[in-house]
């Protein structure tokens, strides 16, 4: 970060303009005022120097990052061999005829409706989660994803220590249990 | 058994409500009264109903069952007393009257919101998107469409006349 008062004091400008300065990315003298581009603040410019000091010397070179997700997206790439092996992009359902299939979607809501029930039912309640290899570890339970994949959970008490706030893989667990 | 995340929703729900034994990974085993099998992830929701007002929930995630052996047939008994475990609490409490009585109160509040809602038998249909189901309170709401569903949930919340 430049420091105002050692590089952008132009020749032009006295200590009491130094001290008016609002926008600290430009010198300042009283003959002109401007808008900065980079921070919205008001900026005078002295008639001899007419531009801002900082367009004279980047003070940083900008960094590009890589493009972040796609906000539409559920932020899985459906071609990464995780998405291909986690989440099947159909459900297996029997292609009969009309009314088996209604017969199937009714089931399937029913089911559906009930473990989400159980899910409401669970949220901040001290769970226990029994883990592969007879891990087990205890956590206040918080949320999960509509697959099933992961479970947020709050204060897992782990073997090492407490940590506060976690991502559980489903994929890891047995099965869980809690009392209502 | 193997294909058990493969089986067909009609299939699990021949399980629901009977007393199950489940083999899971690495001969584990767990007993209880089937309350649901999660369509996504084929998990089994097993519930024991010790002494008392307690129940113990068990979820056994479906990659995990290995076999899955019925015990007992179910029993209306403890059908109702799972059913009330987890479905909307409440319910059986109120008198047809009062449901009626909440219905209409809640109707005319998301009319006078200006959401076309029309009644459907005991349900409520809010703009042909959304449904409301007995007993009529913010958990009772369901829709495909979370936006409207949240927005309608707060609706439902801020009702002057209903009090949970």
């Amino acid at each position: 970060m430049l420091s105002p008062q050692t590089t952008l004091i132009h020749p032009h400008t006295t200590p009491y303009d130094f001290y008016h300065t609002t926008c600290p990315f430009h010198c300042y003298a009283r003959d002109c005022n401007q808008v900065c581009g980079v921070t919205n603040m008001m900026v005078e410019f002295s008639t001899a120097c007419r531009q801002p000091v900082a367009m004279k010397k980047a003070p940083v070179t900008v960094l590009r990052l890589p493009r972040g997700p796609d906000p539409n997206s559920r932020g899985f790439d459906p071609n990464s061999p995780r998405f291909i092996a986690l989440c099947p992009t159909s459900i297996p359902s029997s292609a009969g005829e009309g009314a088996c299939i209604e017969e199937e979607q009714r089931s399937r809501s029913e089911l559906r409706e009930r473990f989400l029930r159980t899910l409401i039912k669970m949220s901040n309640k001290p769970v226990n989660f029994d883990m592969y290899e007879g891990v087990q570890v205890r956590a206040k339970f918080g949320a999960s994803d509509i697959d099933v994949l992961n479970f947020q959970v709050s204060e897992l008490q782990t073997p090492i220590g407490v940590q506060k706030e976690a991502l559980l893989r489903c994929h890891d667990m047995i099965s869980f249990s809690f009392d209502v | 058994m193997h294909g058990w995340c493969e089986r067909k929703p009609p299939e699990w729900s021949t399980y629901l409500s009977k007393l199950v034994k489940v083999t899971a990974h690495s001969n584990q085993q767990y007993e209880g009264w089937v309350f649901t099998v999660d369509p996504v992830s084929a998990s089994m929701v097993l519930v024991t109903l010790p002494e008392g007002d307690r129940a113990h929930v068990r979820v056994v995630l479906g990659h995990a069952v290995e076999s899955v052996e019925v015990l007992q047939e179910e029993n209306k008994g403890n059908t109702l007393r799972l059913a009330s475990l987890f479905l909307a609490h409440g319910a059986e409490a109120l008198s047809p009257e009062e449901l009626k009585k909440r219905r209409q109160s809640l109707r005319q509040w998301i009319e006078k919101n200006h959401i076309p809602v029309k009644e459907e038998g005991e349900m409520l249909r809010v703009a042909n998107v959304l449904t409301i189901s007995s007993p009529y309170g913010v958990d009772d709401c369901s829709s495909s469409n979370e936006i409207i569903l949240s927005r309608v949930q707060s609706l439902v919340q801020s009702n002057p006349e209903h009090k949970h």
